[in-house]
């Protein structure tokens, strides 16, 4: 009897690891099915027109057959690294600023002034914390539809270029992309860097300050070369993030068939699918050469990918645990991150603490300040610059560092307020401009009414919004949470399967939506046969959102500290008990800022859409079969026929408005959580 | 189905004098060897406990009674470990039923984030027991035993962790006994604590003794000396002198064990 029910328990626990498992593997079979399909669509391309041919063409003329990518790539690469140069330098300054400058509160007794009023402002004033405010309105930045700032470059930036270069035209080319393009991947660096200068050790801090460092010279010599890791990571991201971007894009550089120049109009891998598509018609070679344009972009993005691979490589036990800047780690628990599921236990026998962090950290910084005057003397490092004062050497570099002004570090203090500052207006300014230009155009027909030619409605758009952000949660959230759980609960550490898993994860969250868009029109819409519809779409936006589903739900669990793991297995609970009566509930916040956040998503989403849901927002959906844009998509549909700009705003107005209510759930959320933590 | 009554049918071990014996045990973490050649025998319903610098084994070798190594990956055990005449690493043995029979009370207190009633009801759940009646009657006389009834009676649904240091980790030990345990493993249970909530853990130590056979691992040579009926000296994963309390603590055979009771290491 007693070795029956043993039995019987077994068989759960491995049934339930095997469920898991095999969901886990859901995210492989999507990347694969993403590269093979896009593969398959292309050949007949790469056929016809011949491989290099395609690759090394410097035209794309659809009446001539002539298609090439090559000017396409150029064009790509060229906004890519000007972007890159641009918005990496400021988003990575800004990230610093954000952890280590921005003042947390202000305090009101140091303000001396008598006035009443002045007063009352100051202690107002004292009750915000400035560092979430900030973090928030990065959030608010990233949450933002591309479509809104394409039509921010076109209806303002593009305009007030051409008046102050003297351009004729409508001022299309590489500057103002590159500038939106800069704005668009800045939060997406300087979130991430920031988890990493926020997953550093204090020590290093303290360790730098006690050495006698300043402030300044703690932060941009030893904790920002510290986390050069994640400087490179989140880089590469941003440049992915670029690469792929489609519809602001599509607005601003012009689709000409030139090389690109500052106000030159041409083309990118992304702008020529969009524009194109429409012309060429399914099983048609100019279809085809389209999907093989696309082929051309996952295969740029998959080589960033491999690039971030090689980057994030442990060197040794001492990385971090899950790779890459995705997972922050929280300061005040006492889980120890490398030893994932031994945490607690393992401590009192086995405590290996990292040899000389300091050091270690100050040694490359030369490497990474090479703008500095000082770098000659900066080589030193702060440690030995004690040695030497102590030894009392006449150096006159061990007195520079002893700056107690901060040195010559102090410039970047500065540096990062105005950074932080222009970032802080650019948002502020496009919000409100997009509030300005369109609630006066909000009416209750607009938004619930029925579509006329005179007076649009985005009524058709909201109920296929609601449908399509339903769809894809349904499918997204169980199969992301079910391969968090195994990744957290049931693998062992340093896994290689596991690890492979990751990297398809890693890569389909870095897989550009156009392609999804690619990939859910032949799979979903063609082979399937589900036509432009609701389901199409929704699919194709669950496969988006699985990455992000799946590393937030891993962040929340590995969140859960293993006291309260012990604590259940001690009492006799099995795995799955375990999980789902402690962890889960636990790691419940968490999870739902991941829903929140991929609502958000997509909310924002349109060039998935475009392809598989289509392109018509008149009609109210009648069921999942129909075909209905949603709200981005209707912004994009208003702009592009041209007439119905005031409707454009007010859409982009609403979409705005939801995607700022979502974030400031999530901070009410986080807030709440922080604070139950604390108590 | 089990009964939603009495549970699931958890059989007991079969225990005589001896409640817990080791033979031969050697525990590695990876590379580490962290207990070498355990020997020992834990008397039935006597308190013991396990003494010795930081670093030891000796919370390695409590966590090895009920089998929560397994959490840890690299760790890999030999030897024989019996509860009663069963061998716990044996193949097919049921880890719940070994750890509903040999509870544990964990150094920092870790009551689970939900109320301090379904704390208590949290084992007797995992176990089948479903029906209120039940439950509230293993609530209440659980916190009777513990001691803690008059405290929590009128705060049942507030979250545990609303307590203060010293109710969660008597709590928790109150949750350890609501499954009726043979055993209890205690690991530092008061090197969190205060004085005070530290005394009141001794007292329930010395009420519960005659119905459960304790095994604490403590830091506090005074706590060994007030609360334990035997003893056992730790040093560097060896086991070096294992005895009556009394005995031990004032006249040691082993010079190791006398230099470390008299505080001259550790």
């Amino acid at each position: 009897m007693a070795a029956q029910k043993t039995e019987s328990k077994f068989n759960k626990e491995n049934t339930a690891r095997i469920i898991f498992f095999v969901l886990a593997l859901f995210s492989v079979i999507v990347v694969i099915a993403i590269i093979g399909y896009v593969l398959y669509g292309s050949i007949p391309a790469f056929n016809q027109i011949g491989f290099f041919k395609f690759l090394f063409g410097t035209e794309w003329l659809a009446s001539a057959s002539s298609y090439g990518v090559g000017i396409l790539i150029v064009g790509t690469l060229a906004l890519t690294f000007t972007s890159l140069a641009v918005g990496g330098f400021i988003g990575v300054v800004v990230a610093v600023w954000i952890v280590y400058y921005c003042p947390e509160r202000v305090n009101p007794d140091r303000v001396k002034s008598e006035n009443k009023f002045v007063r009352k402002c100051v202690k107002v004033l004292s009750r915000i914390n400035f560092k979430s405010v900030f973090s928030f309105l990065i959030n608010i930045l990233a949450g933002i539809p591309s479509i809104v700032f394409g039509l921010f470059a076109y209806e303002v930036v593009m305009p007030s270029l051409v008046t102050v270069f003297n351009q004729s035209g409508t001022g299309t080319g590489l500057l103002p992309a590159a500038i939106i393009l800069s704005i668009m991947i800045l939060p997406t660096i300087t979130s991430l860097f920031r988890n990493s200068l926020q997953s550093l050790p204090d020590e290093y801090y303290e360790g730098a300050i006690a050495l006698g460092a300043t402030k300044h010279q703690a932060v941009w010599r030893t904790m920002f070369p510290a986390a050069k890791k994640g400087l490179v990571s989140a880089l590469i991201l941003g440049c992915g993030r670029a690469i792929g971007e489609t519809m602001a894009v599509q607005m601003i550089v012009g689709n000409g068939s030139g090389y690109p120049g500052w106000f030159n109009s041409f083309g990118t891998l992304t702008s020529n699918i969009v524009k194109n598509w429409g012309y060429g018609s399914a099983d048609t070679l100019h279809r085809s050469a389209l999907i093989a344009d696309a082929f051309v972009l996952l295969v740029l993005v998959l080589i960033l990918n491999v690039v971030l691979l090689a980057t994030q490589r442990e060197k040794g036990a001492g990385g971090r645990p899950l790779g890459g800047v995705f997972y922050r780690r929280r300061k005040d628990r006492d889980r120890v991150p490398d030893t994932g599921q031994a945490g607690e236990i393992a401590v009192e026998d086995a405590v290996v603490l990292p040899a000389a962090p300091v050091l270690e950290a100050v040694a490359v910084e030369s490497l990474y300040l090479p703008h500095e005057p000082a770098a000659v003397g900066a080589e030193m490092c702060v440690a030995e610059d004690t040695d030497e004062d102590a030894a009392g050497s006449e150096s006159g570099v061990a007195e520079r560092a002893y700056d107690k002004k901060g040195g010559p570090t102090k410039g970047w203090c500065v540096v990062s307020w105005i950074f932080a500052a222009i970032v802080a207006f650019i948002l502020v300014y496009i919000v409100v401009w997009v509030l300005v230009k369109g609630l006066p155009n909000i009416s209750v027909q607009f938004l619930f009414g029925s579509y006329s030619y005179k007076s649009p409605s985005i009524s058709a758009a909201i109920v296929s919004t609601l449908m399509l952000i339903l769809l894809a949660l349904v499918i997204a959230v169980p199969l992301g949470i079910a391969a968090a759980i195994y990744f957290v609960e049931y693998s062992k550490k340093g896994s290689k399967i596991v690890k492979t898993i990751r990297v398809f994860i890693d890569t389909l969250a870095g897989i550009p939506s156009i392609i999804f868009g690619i990939f859910g029109y032949i799979f979903l819409v063609d082979v399937c046969g589900l036509g432009y519809s609701l389901w199409a779409g929704g699919i194709t936006l669950a496969f988006m959102v699985l990455p992000t589903i799946i590393r937030s739900t891993e962040q929340a669990l590995l969140d859960v500290p293993d006291s309260v793991r012990e604590a259940s297995y001690a009492l006799g609970a099995g795995k799955v008990r375990t999980v789902f009566r402690v962890v889960l509930p636990q790691a419940m916040t968490g999870i739902i800022t991941a829903i929140i956040l991929s609502i958000g998503r997509i909310l924002s989403e349109s060039a998935a859409l475009i392809f598989t849901a289509g392109s018509s927002g008149n009609v109210m959906p009648s069921g999942y079969g129909s075909q209905c844009a949603s709200l981005s998509v209707m912004i994009y549909l208003f702009m592009s026929e041209g007439r119905y700009f005031n409707e454009a705003y007010a859409t982009a107005a609403v979409v705005l408005i939801l995607v700022v209510i979502l974030n400031i759930i999530i901070a009410i959320i986080e807030h709440f959580a922080k604070k139950r933590r604390k108590a | 189905m089990p009964d939603k009554k009495k549970g699931k049918l958890v059989h007991p071990f079969n225990i005589g004098d001896i409640a817990v014996s080791a033979h031969d045990v050697e525990l590695y973490y990876g590379d580490f060897h962290a207990l070498k050649n355990i020997n020992i025998d834990f008397p039935y319903k006597k308190l013991t406990a396990m003494i010795g610098p930081s670093g030891c084994g000796k919370s390695t070798l409590i966590k090895s009674i009920n089998r929560m190594n397994d959490l840890v990956e690299g760790c890999k055990i030999t030897g024989e470990i019996k509860v009663g005449d069963t061998d716990i690493y044996e193949k097919g043995m049921d880890v719940a039923r070994l750890r509903k029979n040999v509870g544990m009370v964990f150094q920092r207190p870790n009551p689970l984030p939900i109320s301090i009633y379904d704390n208590i009801a949290y084992g007797p759940r995992t176990f089948g027991i479903r029906a209120k009646s039940v439950l509230d009657g293993i609530v209440e006389s659980t916190l009777k035993g513990a001691a803690m009834w008059d405290e929590v009676s009128d705060k049942l649904k507030k979250p545990a962790l609303s307590l203060s240091g010293g109710q969660q980790q008597r709590l928790c030990i109150a949750r350890a006994l609501a499954v009726e345990p043979q055993i209890l493993l205690m690991d530092e249970p008061t090197s969190a604590l205060d004085p005070i909530s530290t005394g009141k853990i001794e007292e329930l130590c010395q009420e519960i003794k005659d119905k459960v056979t304790i095994i604490m691992v403590t830091h506090n040579m005074q706590q060994a000396v007030r609360v334990s009926d035997f003893t056992a000296f730790f040093l560097l994963g060896e086991m070096l002198e294992f005895g009556e309390t009394d005995e031990i603590f004032t006249s040691p055979k082993h010079p190791e064990t006398e230099k470390y009771i008299t505080g001259r290491f550790g």
